[in-house]
């Protein structure tokens, strides 16, 4: 393998930590504190030689300056006594670093709010967690939302009983208040959880406790609600500093947490947030946001307050490295992919030889391998730019047009019975997708045309998921799925537990498509429309409507946009044209579709899974996420900009091998991860290799063979355009998605693909057709080196290493049927996991 | 009763007797052809084309639907190894003849069901390898999809810019046929690939739709092609036949609908409600003249108030060329009155251009009295369901200004071709479609079977309505039977489903052949008619079907 990138020797980092930083600063620079008690944690952050960030906050000299209104309540606390401008100094060794305060409104009491005050009582001490009262069904009767997203909800809960009911806002059953305004130290809510009345939950705080105390009051003074919809304490998002951290074994950060308000006020939420690690085995978080790492490896850290979340990417990294590779960067994928890598100290693979090259790249853009001639060709071409030529011609080659069409199928669910179980229609609508790539057709584009889609055209067919128009509620959350990369489906019923999705913002998308019928009865003629709300068309004939309605509140839904806006649409409009133009200009839109070009290339996403971006699952990179979703956009959604970029970085180059210093890496593209080949193109390698094209029926029984159909001679797997058509055990073994609902592949290996190896016929009967490469091979007088050479080129794309090479020819030659060692040679061949793979 | 009751049982355990009892003795099988291949001959000429099918022993002869083409049976049937049959006839169709022959086989179990043998006035060629397009000058290929899977390839030469229409036509019922134009310009990968210029199999698909492909291809350059048929989801076998048609120029798109089954179909999009249709909705009730409507009025896109007043009867026409256009007029009704809107789509039509025809109240409101849309529930989670009609009744009960709007059922499709013609007129008693759904009789003698008519009572048509068949064979009578009556209670969700489709009525006649009836050379031509009959007098003929009818030997017991 060629290493084609240069080594720096840089400064010894390692002698460097724990020495004179070359840098130190303190975050936040500058930050203005309100009201009573105001507090803010500030951080002294030293960089290293090699870039590194460490957390000296416990390390450094603090000091004031200013005004004398503030004090330190601890490291880097600073807290509010009077109003005025401070100015604090870190110093350590010969560094120091300043940043700014200015303190308004001490003198003011902010309002209570229930939401931020109450909320981050039951936040802190555990009431609201998912997995107790914060869990959909709640705990012990008593139910809250998780992480105090919905506050009304639990007010109500607290203040006068009762549980969510999916299907009516009725409360049913006992009312349980869960306070006690008369008594206000015999309510449950005190009781419970400070130990004085059995709890589930154990003890969470003592009555000595500010928690304690603070509901005591709350509830002393008549449990008021407070501020509804005051924007001083409406929190629109949380923010952590930093988002990404690295830190060596046995290292510690503290985290930061501001809390953004709907006035543009900020405050520091760190003390009050609730921190939890994805991965305690690589970073635990304690109560007060300081992050220990643990061992190599990387992980988030989930920060939850006032009803929302946010997350931290902790990188436990090993010793600096003395020779960081210098890397050559093709575009900004590298500059992202690399700069983590060199902050998270992982050492990329080499680039990738030729041979490794024009297989992989083969396979992601065409899904098939390339043929012994070629491969031949390009590796003893000397042309330097063979990669980026070479890039050019797979993409305006037919072959990327089938292959990605096939790619699309799959998202948008090509198949007969999700086509409203005509043939013909699946064909229409993959027709629709393949003329979209075919003539590069934006990806908005493609986006609007299956969302608005009406009428008798191809994208129309895709609402008719087993004859019938789907249900709203179901149809726009797999377009939420598919388009924004998000999965909304658990707001059906409830608000979601998790999100900041809420149950009215479903059906308010819902709505979208409350309105979409078919026009047409049994099979035929089905036309899609929106049928005018205010013209009967016939339903007094049968005394109905078609108004949508809430499935708890029972009122009129009506379109409106996940950001709140309602959408009025005239009886002559398209609803769904609304709704169509805002979701293809929300950055969710450009970074689901990055997202997943990406993972075709990775075997996973920055995010992943794919379609399930929430905050709770933040990207591996978001600044790279970020990037490529602007770039998307920059570029008129145009997928082959996308696919280009990627396929052009050096990231996507390196080589598959691993090194020792990254072999555990996982999810920072330091090497290219090994993955499994697709069902589909796993088959037609299969066929390619052994020269036997595969047969397709659409019959399985012998009976129902008799009168059914056959794909022509050669078609490619990828090319079926009904997988609940054609049947094939090989596909099914190897994980080709029927296609019902939104396909997830499943690519693990099972008992049955070993079975079908050793005796299934897709591995054996091609090994003997006369019309085989085998068969053809050893008919032309080949030796047997020829045909190993033959068949490595053809299924590796390389040729063998000397000992392989050698290996192989003696066992061939030691058998006592030339045939037969030749036939277990190609099966070895295909059930090889190199085969298997794309690396 | 006991003696009785003992001899019914000993009569059912007795082996024969219950075996008499168990299964009625199975009528003969007729002759059924199931392919002409070639599906095409040139007209003039003799051509050998091989009949496949079942029971076609003692073929003697070929029916033809044109009396002046001839047909020849040559040499035996012969066997195939598919348990069919198969026979080769030479045929020659009239000289200036283009167009469709219906072929029928008469064997010694009786004539057969009809196929379609294609007169076309270019050369046949029998799947060819390559073909020469002379500019001007269509071509015909005749071929067969003998396999399933199978993809037949022609290689053709094109001139730049040669525009042309590829058109594949199917030979039976349930082979669907595709089409794909490649060029040979291979790829990294395969030096060989053919690579997909152009795919049109037919873009539409319902149940009842024709089936044939069609190709409009204009060509960039010029080069080798090579044109594909295959079978939609590859099904194959050698009733598979299909004619190729390579034609210059663009052909004319065909309708959407294909084309009529019954002669009289007034629920239908594309006949036409002219001035001619009133008079022959007429013929088929009281035979009274009728004042057709004049001349149509065009539809406006003005506000209610302002739309052009239309009588009744009267047309009504225009174009939605744009997306959720909407057209008016106000329907002047001088008295309560039952009244029949009819729709007719004259280019595109269903499922592309889907009118949606509503009648509204004088009131301010506007609200809906009558639409075209069907609406009924599924009884199947009780979803509304929707279908527009062609034709729609309603009893309006107080004369005023109505409004008539039509628009398309979407609001984003439209186009210069979303043209339709309504006419209001007065309801008018009469008798809609009438059918027969058998396709021939064969006859032993001593033998009676039976001829099924069907007619719809349309607009509350209630004179008694007679049913006759002319030409029967010597020796064959017919009589009226009485059918076991086919309870179907209406479907407890159907809507106002008696404004969209006739009331259906079931005649049975029972054709019999005498004990001594001569079996007969060729089929006669029995004429299946109805009459309406009103005060005394019948009115003319209505044809329901030509059904040919043959007496032939009695199967040796």
């Amino acid at each position: 393998m060629s290493a084609r990138w240069r080594w720096s020797v840089g400064l010894a980092a390692a002698l460097c930590l724990g020495a004179d930083p070359v840098a130190l600063r303190i975050e936040p620079s500058a930050r203005t504190l309100r009201g009573a008690g105001a507090m803010q944690q500030y951080l002294a952050i030293a960089v290293d030689a090699d870039g590194a960030e460490r957390d000296v906050t416990g390390g450094v000299q603090w000091k004031l300056s200013g005004s004398p209104g503030a004090e330190f309540a601890g490291a880097g606390l600073l807290k509010a006594r009077q109003n005025g401008e401070v100015r604090l100094t870190a110093a350590l060794g010969s560094r120091t670093a300043q940043a700014t305060a200015r303190l308004e409104g001490i003198d003011q009491q902010r309002p209570f709010s229930f939401a931020q005050d109450i909320g981050r009582v039951l936040t802190r001490s555990g009431c609201n967690n998912s997995t107790c009262h914060g869990g959909v069904k709640g705990r012990g009767g008593f139910q809250l939302s998780s992480g105090a997203l919905h506050p009304k909800d639990d007010y109500e809960w607290i203040v006068k009983g009762g549980e969510y009911q999916v299907l009516t806002t009725e409360v049913k059953g006992e009312r349980i208040p869960r306070i006690d305004l008369k008594q206000p130290a015999q309510s449950l809510l005190l009781r419970k959880p400070a130990g004085q009345t059995p709890h589930g939950g154990g003890v969470r705080f003592k009555t000595d406790s500010e928690e304690y105390r603070a509901l005591l009051n709350w509830v002393s003074q008549g449990a008021p609600y407070g501020a509804a919809d005051d924007k001083q304490v409406t929190v629109t998002r949380l923010e952590v500093f930093p988002k990404t951290l690295t830190l060596e074994r046995g290292g510690s950060h503290r985290l930061l947490v501001t809390a953004h308000f709907a006035d543009g006020r900020t405050e520091d939420f760190t003390r009050s947030a609730v921190y939890a690690s994805n991965d305690k085995e690589v970073a635990a978080v304690d109560d007060d946001g300081i992050v220990k790492a643990t061992r190599l490896g990387e992980t988030a850290v989930l920060v939850r307050a006032a009803g929302g979340v946010t997350s931290a990417t902790v990188g436990v990294v090993g010793k600096a490295l003395p020779d960081f590779p210098r890397l050559t960067k093709a575009n900004f994928v590298d500059e992202l992919v690399f700069d983590k890598l060199r902050r998270f100290r992982i050492p990329p693979s080499p680039v990738s030889s030729d041979a490794e090259f024009v297989r992989r790249v083969c396979l992601d853009l065409t899904g098939t391998l390339p043929p012994p001639a070629r491969v031949r060709e390009f590796v003893a071409s000397t042309d330097p730019a063979k990669r980026s030529r070479l890039i050019d011609t797979l993409m305006d080659s037919p072959e990327f047009v089938d292959f990605w069409t096939w790619r699309f199928d799959d998202v948008f669910r090509v198949a007969v019975f999700s086509n409203g179980i005509q043939p013909k229609w699946s064909q229409m609508y993959g027709e629709w997708i393949r003329q979209s790539i075919a003539s590069h057709k934006p990806y908005d584009q493609m986006a609007r045309e299956r969302l608005t889609a009406q009428g008798y055209d191809g994208p129309s067919r895709h609402y008719l998921p087993y004859d019938v128009i789907g249900p709203p509620g179901e149809t726009m959350a797999e377009e939420v799925r598919v388009f924004f990369g998000r999965r909304l489906d658990c707001a059906q019923c409830h608000n979601h537990p998790y999100e900041s999705w809420s149950q009215d913002q479903f059906w308010g998308m819902a709505a979208f498509f409350g309105r979409l019928f078919k026009m047409g009865d049994q099979g035929n003629e089905y036309v899609i429309f929106d049928h005018p709300r205010n013209q009967a068309m016939g339903n007094g004939d049968v005394d109905g409507g078609i108004a949508l309605n809430h499935p708890r509140t029972k009122a009129e839904l009506k379109p409106t946009l996940l950001d709140g806006r309602e959408i009025v649409a005239a009886d002559g409009e398209n609803p769904r044209k609304a709704l169509a133009e805002w979701m293809v200009t929300q950055p969710y839109f450009a970074e689901a579709a990055v997202n997943r070009l990406w993972s075709y290339f990775f075997g996973r996403g920055l995010v992943d899974p794919v379609d399930d971006f929430r905050s709770t699952n933040p990207p591996t990179h978001p600044e790279l996420l970020e990037r490529l979703a602007r770039e998307f956009r920059d570029r008129k959604h145009d997928l082959r900009h996308i696919l280009r970029l990627i396929v052009e970085s050096r990231t996507y180059q390196l080589s598959g091998v691993p090194t020792a210093a990254n072999r555990d890496d996982r999810t920072n593209y330091s090497h290219t991860p090994a993955r499994p080949l697709d069902a589909e193109v796993l088959l037609d390698a299969i066929s390619s290799v052994t020269g036997v094209a595969e047969t397709f029926r659409t019959g399985v029984s012998e009976a129902a063979a008799r009168t059914s159909g056959q794909a022509p001679a050669g078609t490619r797997a990828i090319a079926l355009r009904e997988p609940d058509l054609f049947y094939s055990r090989f596909l099914e073994l190897y994980g080709r998605p029927n296609r019902l609902t939104l396909p997830e592949r499943n690519l693990s290996a099972n008992l049955g693909q070993a079975l079908h190896m050793l005796a299934g016929n897709v591995y054996n009967e091609k090994l003997s057709a006369p019309q085989g490469r085998l068969m053809k091979l050893v008919q032309a007088g080949r030796s047997n080196r020829e045909i190993v050479d033959e068949f490595y080129l053809a299924a590796f794309a390389r040729l063998p290493e000397r000992d392989e090479a050698d290996g192989l020819e003696a066992m061939i030659a030691r058998g006592p049927d030339r045939l037969a060692a030749l036939k277990d040679f190609v099966w070895a061949v295909l059930c090889s996991r190199e085969f298997a793979e794309n690396h | 009763m006991k003696a009785l009751l003992v001899v019914s049982l000993a009569l059912l355990l007795s082996p024969c007797v219950s075996g008499l009892l168990a299964a009625p003795p199975k009528a003969p099988a007729d002759p059924r052809i199931t392919s002409v291949h070639p599906l095409a001959v040139p007209a003039a000429v003799s051509t050998v084309v091989t009949v496949r099918g079942q029971g076609l022993a003692g073929a003697r002869a070929m029916w033809c639907s044109v009396g002046s083409a001839t047909a020849r049976i040559e040499g035996a049937v012969a066997t195939d190894g598919d348990a069919a049959e198969h026979v080769r006839v030479a045929i020659v169709a009239p000289a200036g003849f283009t167009g469709v022959l219906r072929l029928r086989l008469i064997a010694s179990r009786g004539v057969s069901n009809d196929l379609p043998l294609h007169v076309v006035d270019a050369p046949v060629l029998d799947e060819p390898e390559t073909v020469a397009i002379a500019r001007g000058a269509p071509l015909a290929i005749a071929g067969r999809l003998v396999a399933k899977g199978e993809v037949d390839t022609v290689w053709l030469e094109a001139q730049r810019d040669d525009l042309l229409t590829f058109t594949a036509v199917s030979g039976v019922a349930g082979f669907d046929p595709a089409l794909t134009l490649s060029e040979p310009s291979g790829s990294w990968f395969d030096a060989q690939r053919l690579n997909r210029l152009a795919f049109n199999d037919e873009p539409l698909h319902f149940p009842g739709l024709a089936q044939d492909a069609r190709l409009v291809h204009r060509f960039d350059k010029a080069g080798r092609y090579a044109l594909q048929v295959k079978a939609f989801s590859g099904q194959g076998g050698p009733d598979f036949t299909y004619l190729l048609r390579i034609g210059p120029g663009r052909e004319e798109t065909p309708l959407l609908h294909p084309p009529a089954v019954h002669a009289w179909d007034e629920r239908r999009f594309t006949r036409r409600v002219g001035e001619a249709w009133m008079p022959g909705v007429a013929a088929r009730g009281s035979g009274e003249a009728v004042k057709p409507p004049g001349v149509a009025m065009q539809g406006s896109e003005a506000e209610p108030k302002d739309a052009p007043l239309l009588t009744i009867p009267g047309l009504v026409e225009g174009r939605l060329t744009r997306p959720a256009q909407v057209h008016r007029v106000r329907v002047a009704v001088e008295k309560p009155q039952a009244l029949a809107i009819e729709v007719e789509t004259p280019a595109a039509t269903m499922p592309r251009f889907n009118p949606v025809v509503r009648l509204l109240a004088p009131d301010d409101g506007g609200s809906e009295i009558v639409t075209n849309v069907y609406t009924k529930r599924n009884n199947n989670g009780l979803y509304m369901m929707k279908m527009i009609q062609a034709k729609s009744t309603v009893t309006l009960r107080s004369a005023g200004e109505y409004v008539l709007e039509v628009r398309d059922i979407t609001t984003d499709v439209a186009g210069d071709d979303f043209a339709y013609r309504i006419l209001v007129r007065p309801q008018m008693p009469h008798v809609g479609r009438v059918d027969v759904p058998e396709d021939r009789v064969n006859l032993e003698p001593g033998e009676t079977r039976q001829v099924t008519v069907n007619i719809e009572r349309e607009e509350d048509f209630k004179d008694l309505v007679l049913v006759s068949a002319d030409g029967l064979p010597a020796g064959v009578t017919a009589t009226a039977g009485m059918a076991n009556p086919v309870e179907r209670p209406p479907p407890p969700n159907g809507g106002r489903v008696e404004r969209y489709v006739g009331k259906p009525q079931t005649a049975t006649l029972l054709l019999t052949a005498d004990e001594n009836a001569k079996p007969g050379e060729w089929p006669s031509t029995v004429r299946v008619s109805i009459r309406t009959l009103r005060g005394g007098r019948t009115g003319a003929p209505i044809l329901a079907k030509e059904l040919p009818v043959l007496v032939i030997p009695r199967r040796p017991s």
